[in-house]
């Protein structure tokens, strides 16, 4: 186990001025308390560090946030330009035109663009819009799906009332009769259907949707004059350039997009068709410092590198590298190991291992060889990760295999 | 179940679960002190009907009060009543005591799961939150392999507490890594995500199925504070 001392003491004190110490995806509960620390003093590339000087290679990328590795020279030089001059003002910046125009020429179906700076922000005034351009009420989701923080989709026992949800219809992913079913008797009711590109659920292998899952859903939609949403804020830019759409082959009417778009940057966008944007003008949007022309430079930046050096398709290949020479090695150790989702942003499930404790394990005696491989959340591949950082992390993890074999699991 | 027949149906439990994790009381061949409803309002300990009270009688025996018996019932069978009555007695002194060991840490253990327990079964919230979860859910102290108590459904789909060694793999393994930290659990002197954090237990296996479990037993805290 690594050491931890300054980390303990920081939560300690984190403890006495924040209800749980942290909180959300980053509470240690979620994770490997005793074995990850609980926080971070400064990354670089694909490497991060731990405030008692403990060094990481990463494979969580600030749970998708960073995708062209910690400290990008080329984001990180635009965004000082940037800094110097400011970041929020009492009008937007020009910054915004900028990256309003970028995201439609970069989103084949978008004719127009919102900023806000969480995908919860904008998922949930994407359904608003379905709701205003439709005059409906109900919206359908996947079972536990994660679409943010808001009452109406959060994954927490807090603070609910049974209206929150009184809205919301579920149907298991991939279970094309059970939404034909929900349309069959709400066809009139239902405004939007938001959905990831693939199904990520925490605590689960990852699903991709069937050969004809996309292709059904869209015509259920337009059939019934229902919005398409689509939810691409986890694995945007990391399925494809022109947003996960185009790796499955299917157009929605709303996308949005966070996490990797700012490169670390707090930004998220929804981008959607010419016919929706009367409605989405109608619906309120606004926060203060959401007009951050830093955090609009950076995506800017970001979305430059990513069409330039076709990032999407290059951590997709990293990733299947990675996934597949993991999956070999377990194999050799007798481990039936499955990186389950696209080979970017996989899930590790050990097949029987519907409890966890292997996973678990693995991920605990991964941990001392500094690899932070994430038990309970889909991991993801930056284009830092280059061959160096990919064979050394298979080196290290057959370390690990090593120990987990010999520990009797 | 409206909140009082809960709420006193879950303290029956607890004491009833309580009282078998007594040391001693657990091993010899002691009566049995499972609750039983009948007629309106009426809780017995025990099947034969020789200890029973009011609802209202067993919340005030939870808040620490004084509360007799049904006079009515107890005078019918005086001597087995005498010896349920000694037990849940027995039961009410030792939980007040707060010893740091491993009995005690076993009696309060029993007592407070029990109730999440009954909670899990029959709070319209709890039950809704539970509904599609399985255990068993085991609770250990440090690395020992044997659990202290392990929650589970029984045959008929109800959660309880139990002592025996489960058929099923664990779903979930919580391991106090001391006895002060079990009992800071129990008595919730401790938050569960900065316990968790700093190693006061460990939580393995499905931890989703925690975290229903651990916000099921904050409700029951709340509702039913331990007075001790």
């Amino acid at each position: 186990m690594k050491a931890h001392f300054k980390s303990d003491n920081l939560f300690r004190r984190a403890s006495q001025v924040i209800p749980g110490g942290t909180y959300g995806h980053v509470t240690p509960a979620t994770g490997l308390p005793r074995h990850f620390a609980h926080f971070c003093s400064s990354g670089q590339g694909v490497v991060f560090q731990d405030v008692d000087g403990n060094e990481w290679i990463d494979f969580m990328c600030a749970y998708g946030a960073v995708l062209h590795g910690y400290q990008n020279p080329i984001v990180e030089e635009a965004v000082e330009i940037q800094r110097q001059k400011g970041a929020i003002f009492n009008h937007p910046n020009e910054v915004v035109v900028e990256l309003a125009e970028k995201l439609t020429q970069t989103i084949d179906f978008a004719s127009w663009s919102v900023f806000a700076k969480n995908g919860s922000d904008l998922t949930t005034w994407a359904i608003r819009v379905a709701r205003e351009h439709t005059r409906r009420t109900l919206i359908v989701k996947a079972l536990g799906a994660y679409h943010g923080v808001d009452a109406w989709c959060d994954p927490g026992l807090g603070g609910r009332i049974n209206s929150d949800r009184s809205d919301i219809l579920e149907f298991e992913w991939n279970n094309l009769n059970q939404l034909e079913d929900m349309f069959k008797q709400k066809k009139d009711d239902i405004a939007g259907v938001i959905l990831t590109p693939y199904h990520h659920a925490a605590f689960a292998p990852s699903t991709m949707p069937s050969a004809d899952f996309w292709a059904h859903v869209r015509r259920i939609c337009t059939e019934n004059g229902t919005l398409l949403i689509l939810d691409d804020v986890r694995a945007g830019w990391r399925l494809h350039e022109g947003g996960s759409h185009r790796f499955f082959n299917f157009t929605p009417d709303l996308s949005v997009f966070s996490k990797a778009l700012g490169n670390g940057y707090a930004i998220s966008a929804c981008v959607g068709m010419e016919e929706f944007k009367p409605a989405a003008s109608e619906v309120f949007l606004t926060g203060s410092c959401w007009n951050d022309a830093v955090a609009m430079r950076a995506a800017l930046t970001s979305l430059s590198i990513t069409a330039e050096n076709k990032v999407s398709q290059n951590v997709l290949k990293k990733g299947r590298f990675f996934c597949e020479r993991l999956e070999s090695l377990a194999k050799g150790f007798n481990y039936s190991l499955k990186m389950t989702g696209p080979p970017s942003m996989p899930y590790p499930w050990f097949e029987g291992d519907v409890n966890l404790f292997l996973i678990q394990k693995f991920c605990k005696v991964a941990s001392k060889q500094g690899l932070f491989f994430h038990p309970h959340h889909n991991w993801f591949i930056s284009n830092a990760h280059d061959q160096d950082s990919l064979e050394r992390s298979l080196q290290l993890a057959g370390n690990a295999f090593e120990e987990l074999r010999s520990s009797g699991l | 179940m409206d909140g009082t027949s809960l709420q006193s149906w879950a303290v029956a439990r607890s004491m009833f679960k309580g009282c078998m994790a007594l040391p001693g009381v657990c091993k010899k061949n002691s009566p049995s002190l499972e609750p039983h409803y009948f007629e309106s309002n009426l809780l017995s300990f025990g099947k034969r009907q020789e200890v029973v009270f009011t609802e209202e009688n067993i919340l005030k025996l939870h808040k620490g009060g004084w509360a007799l018996p049904e006079f009515r019932f107890w005078i019918k069978h005086p001597f087995s009543a005498f010896e349920r009555i000694k037990i849940l007695r027995e039961f009410g002194n030792y939980i007040k005591v707060k010893k740091a060991n491993l009995e005690y840490l076993l009696v309060l253990l029993s007592t407070c799961v029990e109730a999440t327990a009954v909670y899990m079964n029959f709070h319209p919230f709890c039950v809704a939150l539970m509904r599609n979860e399985e255990g068993p859910i085991c609770f250990f102290l440090k690395k020992n392999n044997i659990p202290l108590l392990i929650l589970s459904r029984n045959k008929n789909g109800f959660w309880h507490t139990k002592f025996e060694l489960p058929k099923a793999e664990p779903r979930v393994k919580l391991s106090f890594t001391s006895i002060k930290a079990g009992m800071q659990s129990c008595l919730e002197q401790v938050n569960p995500y900065e316990a968790t954090a700093l190693g006061d237990y460990q939580v393995e296996g499905y931890l989703p199925l925690m975290d229903k479990v651990g916000y099921c037993s904050r409700i029951t805290a709340k509702e039913l504070p331990l007075f001790i």
